[in-house]
């Protein structure tokens, strides 16, 4: 017999798959694979898909959440705002944030509130002598509130409201002597005074109201105090 | 021959060269015509189904031989005999003119798969005992001891067959 290892490698090498099963075979193992890249491409597009929807789903969540934890701020009025401080003193307690004869001091304090600081006080106001501030919370938006007293002779109150814990005092008990003065973006309203333009508002039981606008701001002077002073210094505004 | 339109003509013969291998391995397995044409079907339809393209051989041998066994143990037809009772000579082809093709294909019936197997990956695919026993999952000891209990076999038996009628027959393997 010939040589075994070359017989056997000639005896294998001769045989071969019938070249129409071979074509059969390869034809249908192209379907095979067209439908694996069918069944690869359907996957890669559920995957894409899922992440899509996972990433809307936080994004949405995301969205919910901030719209949640930050209060929605809708666009004010000027009667919005000469009614909150009515309402803000109206209630049993109500506090200063700060109480300073510094209008600097009061500023420095909103401005550490997000609340607009940064204006000049009408001359007529910067006569007199400052009591205290808060931030209003006016339907979302951030309203700055100044107290004035508008009678400084009358010391008696004055130093009630100075020493500690004044603050609710000064504001609680029925104060005619003090004028308010109120500041807020003009983006913060629909509807804001036009500038050089001065609004007097409806009185509000006691209370009196004078709105204008200057730049970006928009500036309510408020006071329950009657008499000629406030008139003085209402009309001078 | 009639296939699709070729688009990519190497790879077209790249493929068949690849089929016309596996056949063979599986020729060597089952030493049955239409039989390894069904394996080599099977596992180079499993092999695109699963991973859209039956481009290794490695992965092709693996598969037809796992269908292979699978199909052994279905029809309980490999005995899993030891060593020990496994025959060291093949009984003497007496139907079998010496030295022609059908003398090869009668002798190669007679070894058990795995010899056949291991025999064809050395001799005829060219691969080394290692290699071997990489794709047969087997020791390289194993292999070399299958390859070379094979090749006496095969070799004893050829030899027997080429000597005169009168000698007398081995009755170790009867």
């Amino acid at each position: 017999m010939e040589d075994l290892p070359d017989a056997l490698r000639r005896h294998y090498e001769e045989r071969r798959l019938p070249l129409d099963r071979a074509a059969s075979i390869l034809a249908a193992g192209r379907v095979q694979a067209a439908h694996y890249h069918r069944r690869q491409q359907r996957r890669w597009f559920t995957a894409m898909a899922a992440l899509l929807l996972i990433g809307l789903g936080i994004a949405g969540s995301w969205v919910m959440h901030s719209a949640r934890s930050s209060p929605r701020s809708t666009p004010i009025s000027v009667a919005d705002v000469s009614h909150s401080v009515v309402q803000f003193f109206a209630a049993s307690s109500p506090a200063l944030g700060l109480l300073s004869p510094h209008v600097s001091d009061l500023q420095a304090w909103l401005a550490g509130k997000g609340a607009p600081a940064s204006f000049v006080v009408p001359s007529t106001l910067e006569t007199l002598e400052s009591l205290g501030c808060q931030v209003l919370d006016v339907r979302g938006q951030h309203v700055s509130l100044f107290c004035f007293l508008l009678d400084p002779v009358r010391p008696d109150s004055t130093q009630e409201n100075l020493g500690p814990g004044g603050a609710a005092k000064s504001a609680a008990e029925p104060n005619r002597s003090l004028v308010h003065l109120l500041i807020a973006p003009r983006a913060a309203f629909a509807q804001a005074p036009r500038v050089g333009e001065r609004v007097r508002l409806a009185p509000e039981g006691n209370w009196k109201f004078v709105a204008w606008s200057k730049g970006d701001l928009v500036f309510v002077a408020a006071s329950e105090a009657a008499g000629s002073s406030l008139s003085a210094v209402f009309g001078a505004l | 021959m009639h296939l699709a339109p070729l688009t990519n003509p190497g790879g077209e013969l790249a493929e068949l060269a690849l089929l016309q291998s596996g056949f063979r391995y599986a020729l060597s397995l089952a030493h049955h015509r239409q039989d390894a044409e069904d394996l080599t079907q099977e596992a180079w339809m499993k092999l695109c189904q699963r991973y859209g393209a039956a481009t290794s051989r490695a992965a092709l041998f693996t598969s037809i031989r796992n269908l292979f066994i699978d199909r052994c143990r279905r029809a309980k037809v490999v005995a899993f005999d030891s060593w020990d009772s496994v025959p060291t000579s093949l009984a003497h082809p007496e139907s079998i003119a010496p030295g022609t093709r059908p003398d090869l294909e009668k002798l190669l019936a007679a070894l058990r798969p795995v010899e056949r197997e291991a025999i064809y990956l050395h001799y005829v695919e060219g691969h080394t005992a290692d290699e071997v026993g990489t794709l047969t999952r087997q020791s390289r000891g194993t292999v070399l001891s299958l390859i070379h209990r094979a090749f006496h076999k095969l070799r004893t038996a050829a030899n027997a067959t080429n000597r005169p009628p009168a000698e007398p027959r081995s009755t170790r393997n009867q």
